[in-house]
């Protein structure tokens, strides 16, 4: 019988808030440590995050005098995602089944304010605001929660599997090639 | 059962794509918002699979190609951006210092930063700046495979290829009279329909 471990989901729905949170802390910590005179350290925090975040002052929150190491918008897709982690862990907490993942419609509708808020702010139509790049990036970061708690739930078996057929071609071309 | 689908072929497109993309500069610029060609590397890679006609792509698949094809995009990003500097004749050092005056304007300590770097040499650095994007660009590219999943497939879902080993059956005293790998379809009805 192949079922899904009861408290799979829990599981990964925690870990992956307790990624978000330390996401999120790491993005916070350069401000801080900046105005607590540790310029190396917030400058290796903002490193981490050059390669995926604009870090744009003026789109970026600020804190002690400082902006955050992550956009408005980074900051509320993580914001987002661990809102969304920790729905997910309080669902799976209540039902031992695996939860089912939501339809396409929800992700568009999720994703839909965010597309449209960055259309109209690069065309020129809406100034935009910090505030609403940050909501919007929550709402998409929520709806990315439940189809990454069951991406990461599936990802060891698969990649089991994956190295296994691997290594059973690998055996299969041996063989071949002493007959 | 239907084999599941190729995940080489497809990350591999994808990524070289992707990574040529990312590599050169300006058009590039997308990537400033939360990765969106390493992201979109993933999705391709998944719409790839999906449309191979193979089985269903499962969730974990979807993961596993797109953080192979982010993985890619990342080493070809890389070096398609030592070869566009290359042609532009602008040396590594000129691109690290006009990153470290980018990042005067937000720190101070910025340039004492660029001196320490400053010591570490150019090959070396290149090299770990493209270790480190890989396993940044891993994560992106599978959330990338996920998107993918959620947008492209439509078919049911099938139980992932391999069961985890703390739900094996316990084994058989007669050998070869237990269960066939991959287990009951069936058991995953919960996961089907979306």
């Amino acid at each position: 019988m192949r079922t899904a471990p009861t408290g799979a989901d829990l599981r990964i729905s925690l870990i992956l808030s307790a990624a978000a949170v330390l996401w999120l802390s790491t993005a916070l910590s350069a401000p801080l440590l900046q105005a607590g005179g540790h310029a190396l350290p917030a400058l290796l925090a903002r490193a981490v995050f050059s390669p995926v975040c604009h870090q744009i002052p003026g789109r970026s929150f600020w804190i002690d005098g400082a902006p955050m190491a992550l956009c408005a918008r980074c900051t509320g897709l993580a914001s987002g995602l661990l809102l969304g982690c920790l729905l997910v862990a309080s669902r799976a907490g209540l039902c031992a089944r695996r939860l089912p993942t939501p339809p396409r419609a929800f992700l568009l509708a999720a994703f839909a304010p965010m597309i449209l808020e960055a259309a109209l702010e690069q065309s020129g139509a809406w100034a935009g605001s910090i505030w609403a790049r940050a909501l919007t990036g929550t709402m998409a970061g929520f709806a990315i929660a439940p189809y990454a708690v069951a991406a990461t739930r599936d990802l060891p078996a698969e990649a089991a599997g994956e190295v296994r057929r691997l290594s059973r071609l690998a055996g299969g071309r041996k063989r071949a090639g002493t007959c | 059962m239907r084999e599941p689908a190729d995940i080489y072929k497809p990350a591999l497109i994808a990524g070289a794509i992707f990574g040529t993309w990312s590599g050169i500069p300006i058009l590039n610029l997308p990537n400033c918002a939360c990765c969106s060609l390493i992201v979109g590397s993933g999705v391709l890679a998944c719409f790839l699979m999906v449309r191979s006609g193979a089985a269903p792509v499962t969730w974990g698949r979807a993961a596993l190609a797109g953080a192979m094809s982010g993985a890619i995009a990342a080493l070809v990003s890389s070096m398609t951006g030592i070869l566009v500097m290359a042609a532009l004749g602008r040396s590594f050092e000129q691109n690290l210092q006009e990153s470290v005056d980018r990042a005067s304007q937000m720190i101070p300590a910025a340039a004492e930063a660029a001196e320490i770097m400053a010591r570490i040499p150019s090959s070396i650095f290149l090299i770990a700046t493209m270790i480190i994007s890989v396993f940044i660009d891993a994560p992106f590219g599978a959330l990338g495979g996920v998107l993918g999943r959620a947008l492209f497939e439509k078919r049911a879902e099938l139980p992932p290829t391999a069961p985890p080993s703390d739900v094996m059956p316990p084994a058989s005293p007669t050998e070869g009279s237990g269960p066939p790998e991959g287990g009951d379809p069936g058991a995953e009805d919960s996961t089907r329909g979306d």
